[in-house]
């Protein structure tokens, strides 16, 4: 035998082995095209498939959806820092809303404590212990991805897996990631949060109304973040986050209607946006209003 | 003495102003005379802004306790007329309103007022008519309205309200805006929010390592 026929035989035997183990669905995923290349027909397949696996892995009927970017719309946030006192109910509400691992603990949102008169991020304390909110003298500053319109991480993605939506939210589309944490590297304000194992989620906490860029189950190896709940949002409802604050520091809304109240916020209010030097243009506006 | 001409020139415009500022104040007062001053209401002459109204849910009422002048009784014209007719069951219950402040002993003591430190009830609550609050014009407005009682002081943050930018935001972002009442989020007797229980902070990372994941 030469090296011809033995490597052709080699590569036959091979494929004889491999195909029949694989299931119809896995080759369905494999061969997914990108999520912005997909038309109607390969959108709803790849919904249909979702569904199903969800329904399996988790035993309950999950609502999937794949609605676009409604026209005319900018999203903006706008955080008011006299306001907020630290008591990181926002960042819990966002767990619950959008389906984030509990065991290992992921929290999209990380508010930091910063001392008064200080507004030097890298001296903040991210891991402050519970008790009664607000510290005197201090202050505390969430912050969660600020959907950048000169986003780093979209621009250093190898595949294309992370990319700017129309109405300004940086989206991940968790089949296509390949999970290299380069996006994790580029980002400058700690955003992206990684799956290191299978999301440790259980069917009671477990959030059915998603949006396949958004909060839809994770797998492990991928890049999760905040997607302004992007499930909510397009329906026309807040964040859950903006719902969650007790005291009011968020604002949120369309900065392209000069009626909506982050507009207001911007026109009357001294607005600022985090490591601004950096020219990622953040859509996510601190103020202090006292 | 030669008087330069940018002396006579500062010598008649001082006279040509004091003569216009004392024909100024004398309108004025030839005005304040004209305005309606009703003894019983004391309303001085009503603001010519257009008054702004927003849509709000009903306010909060202390339960048992509105509305507030089945109790304090009074006319419509405002001077209570059961006390005057000497009626002796409700002479029993009812004193004529004593303007002067104090602490309240008999009626009234759950509510513990700590809102600016001269504050005392008759600033807010109409003496009269108990069933309305009163502006420092005088005023009588509705409980519905008491956003203009608040925004009399809290001017900033009334302004921020009218335009939506404060407070919770409730309803969506692309719907009508929904306004709520001051009093809804902030106890008029006692507005100072009480501090709050913070929720526990994140554990510090473990790689996915289960062991480590696995500990409280």
């Amino acid at each position: 035998m030469d090296r011809r026929k033995f490597i052709k035989g080699a590569a036959a035997g091979l494929a004889a082995i491999a195909l029949p183990g694989c299931d119809n669905e896995k080759v369905e995923e494999y061969l997914q095209k990108h999520f912005v290349e997909m038309n109607q027909e390969e959108l709803e397949e790849t919904r249909e498939r979702l569904k199903k696996q969800y329904k399996e892995q988790y035993g309950v009927d999950f609502k999937l959806s794949t609605q676009g970017a409604i026209p005319d719309v900018l999203f903006s946030y706008g955080l008011d820092l006299s306001r907020c006192i630290g008591c990181r109910r926002c960042v819990y509400a966002c767990v619950n809303e959008n389906n984030q691992s509990r065991k290992p603990q992921i929290q999209w949102i990380r508010v930091l404590r910063m001392e008064n008169g200080s507004l030097d991020l890298e001296k903040s304390e991210h891991y402050y212990e519970g008790g009664m909110v607000p510290k005197e003298g201090h202050y505390t500053i969430p912050i969660q991805c600020q959907q950048c319109e000169n986003p780093p991480c979209v621009k250093v993605c190898p595949t294309g897996a992370t990319w700017k939506e129309p109405d300004g939210i940086v989206v991940v589309d968790y089949n296509w990631c390949i999970g290299c944490r380069y996006c994790m590297a580029a980002c400058p304000y700690w955003a992206r949060r990684f799956n290191f194992t299978d999301p440790g989620i259980s069917k009671d906490e477990i959030n059915t109304n998603t949006h396949y860029l958004g909060n839809r189950p994770r797998m492990r190896g991928v890049v999760e973040k905040c997607t302004f709940c992007v499930q909510r949002t397009r329906t026309g409802r807040y964040p859950a986050c903006v719902e969650a604050c007790p005291v009011g520091a968020r604002k949120f809304g369309n900065i392209l209607d000069p009626e909506s109240e982050i507009s207001k916020v911007i026109e009357t209010k001294r607005v600022f946006r985090l490591k601004s030097e950096l020219n990622t243009q953040p859509k996510f506006y601190y103020f202090f209003s006292i | 003495m030669k008087y330069s001409p940018h002396k006579i020139a500062g010598v008649i415009l001082l006279l040509f102003f004091c003569l216009t500022s004392t024909g100024w104040a004398s309108s004025g007062q030839h005005e304040e005379e004209k305005a309606e001053v009703s003894a019983e209401h004391k309303i001085l002459q009503k603001p010519k802004v257009k008054e702004e109204t927003f849509s709000v849910p009903p306010p909060l009422v202390y339960q048992g306790l509105f509305p507030c002048q089945a109790c304090h009784r009074s006319d419509i014209r405002g001077v209570s007329s059961q006390l005057e007719k000497g009626n002796a069951f409700l002479g029993k219950y009812i004193r004529k309103p004593d303007p002067k402040p104090r602490t309240l002993i008999k009626m009234h003591r759950n509510i513990n007022l700590k809102h600016a430190e001269w504050h005392w009830c008759l600033n807010c609550h109409d003496q009269d008519e108990r069933n309305y609050l009163r502006l420092i014009t005088g005023e009588k407005i509705p409980f519905e309205k008491s956003y203009r009682l608040c925004g009399q002081c809290h001017g900033s943050i009334y302004r921020d309200w009218k335009i939506g930018i404060h407070g919770r935001r409730v309803g969506n972002w692309d719907g009508k805006k929904l306004y709520l009442l001051c009093s809804h989020c902030h106890d008029p007797h006692r507005p100072k929010f009480r501090k709050l229980p913070a929720e526990g902070p994140p554990k510090t990372p473990d790689y996915g390592r289960l062991d480590i994941a696995g500990e409280e």
